[in-house]
């Protein structure tokens, strides 16, 4: 049996008037790479019933490596994407809600804490899981920014990663 | 095809993999020397396909533009003579490392020296009662898949912890 639920920005969208309560997670996590849905799988288990808000890339930085060859319990080579659908798909299937959102605000002195979200309704949550990991940097220079995609390009995570 | 990458720890890595892909692969250091694991460098010197041009830097990308804009080459700078080169290239890998996606948390929970959020030894708790921190945003040292599955694992379980001992002082409190 699967409890999953994802919603959309459509049904999370700002349908309903600025009197309604916050929607209200008792564990959110922000961040759906490994930490974000490791994070959600145990939650999920602790009946604690968590939301994931995706981000702006969804699965993470594991989802631009190729060959996956250090991540136990795969005999053969894997593909990163295709290890973060695998993840996500356990997340859902153990009661995970997956949002497809970016969080643009936080407010941590707020009790509960309180999320804004860059689509839809803000969220509060007792607990919070910070998962936003890292993303390659840049040098800066306008010609890099110019020829980003035709030729330049940031590398690979680290192999295996 | 000529392809280099640029920068240190994650450049010998990149290299070492683009050296499979690519006819010849150049890299650009700023030092003299890498801090990349011994046996990689080693491996990567080994090479017959990689150059290695040290104390230099990318000035600028050098190409051809209309649609779609093409590399051609890169202006390099001798760091430690000031010399000026332009060198043809057909793709550039910047290679010089990640940064934390912590923007959302200035000023609103502790970081270390360089950007990470803080955390507790041997926990995931940030210094917010009820906020944990877990994977790459905080792990500046292993900052794998498997570590940060493990440290998700960790934030979950000190969460649950908490959401429960929230629950249970209200109800103590009703």
């Amino acid at each position: 049996m699967t409890t999953a639920h994802t919603k959309d920005r459509s049904q999370s969208g700002s349908s309903s008037g600025s009197t309604s309560e916050p929607n209200h997670a008792r564990l959110l996590v922000i961040g759906s790479g490994p930490a974000g849905y490791t994070a959600a799988i145990y939650a999920a288990r602790a009946m604690l019933e968590p939301v994931i808000i995706a981000g702006l890339q969804p699965g993470g930085q594991m989802t631009i490596t190729t060959d996956v060859e250090n991540y136990p319990g795969f005999a053969e080579t894997i593909q990163g994407p295709w290890l973060m659908e695998q993840m996500k798909a356990q997340a859902e299937n153990v009661g995970t809600t997956m949002i497809a959102d970016t969080v643009t605000d936080v407010d941590l002195s707020a009790r509960p804490v309180r999320l804004t979200l860059d689509a839809g309704e803000p969220w509060t949550c007792d607990a919070l899981i910070i998962a936003t990991g890292a993303q390659a940097k840049w040098l800066g220079l306008p010609s890099e920014e110019k020829f980003k995609g035709f030729g330049v390009s940031a590398c690979r995570r680290q192999h295996g990663g | 095809m000529a392809s280099r990458p640029v920068g240190g720890n994650t450049a010998v890595e990149e290299a070492l993999y683009l050296s499979h892909l690519a006819k010849s692969v150049t890299v650009i250091h700023r030092r003299d020397e890498f801090r990349a694991e011994r046996i990689l460098q080693e491996r990567l010197f080994a090479k017959d396909n990689v150059e290695v041009v040290w104390d230099t830097v990318l000035e600028d990308v050098v190409g051809k533009d209309g649609f779609p804009p093409a590399v051609t080459g890169a202006r390099l700078k001798n760091v430690s003579t000031g010399e000026t080169d332009e060198r043809a290239f057909d793709g550039i890998f910047i290679a010089i490392g990640h940064a934390p996606a912590t923007e959302l948390f200035k000023d609103k929970l502790k970081m270390k020296g360089n950007g990470y959020l803080w955390t507790a030894p041997d926990s995931t708790a940030t210094d917010v009662p009820g906020v944990y921190a877990a994977g790459d945003v905080t792990d500046d040292i292993f900052r794998q898949a498997v570590t940060a599955a493990g440290q998700g694992c960790m934030a979950a379980l000190e969460a649950e912890k908490y959401v429960y001992g929230l629950q249970a002082a209200r109800e103590a409190a009703e």
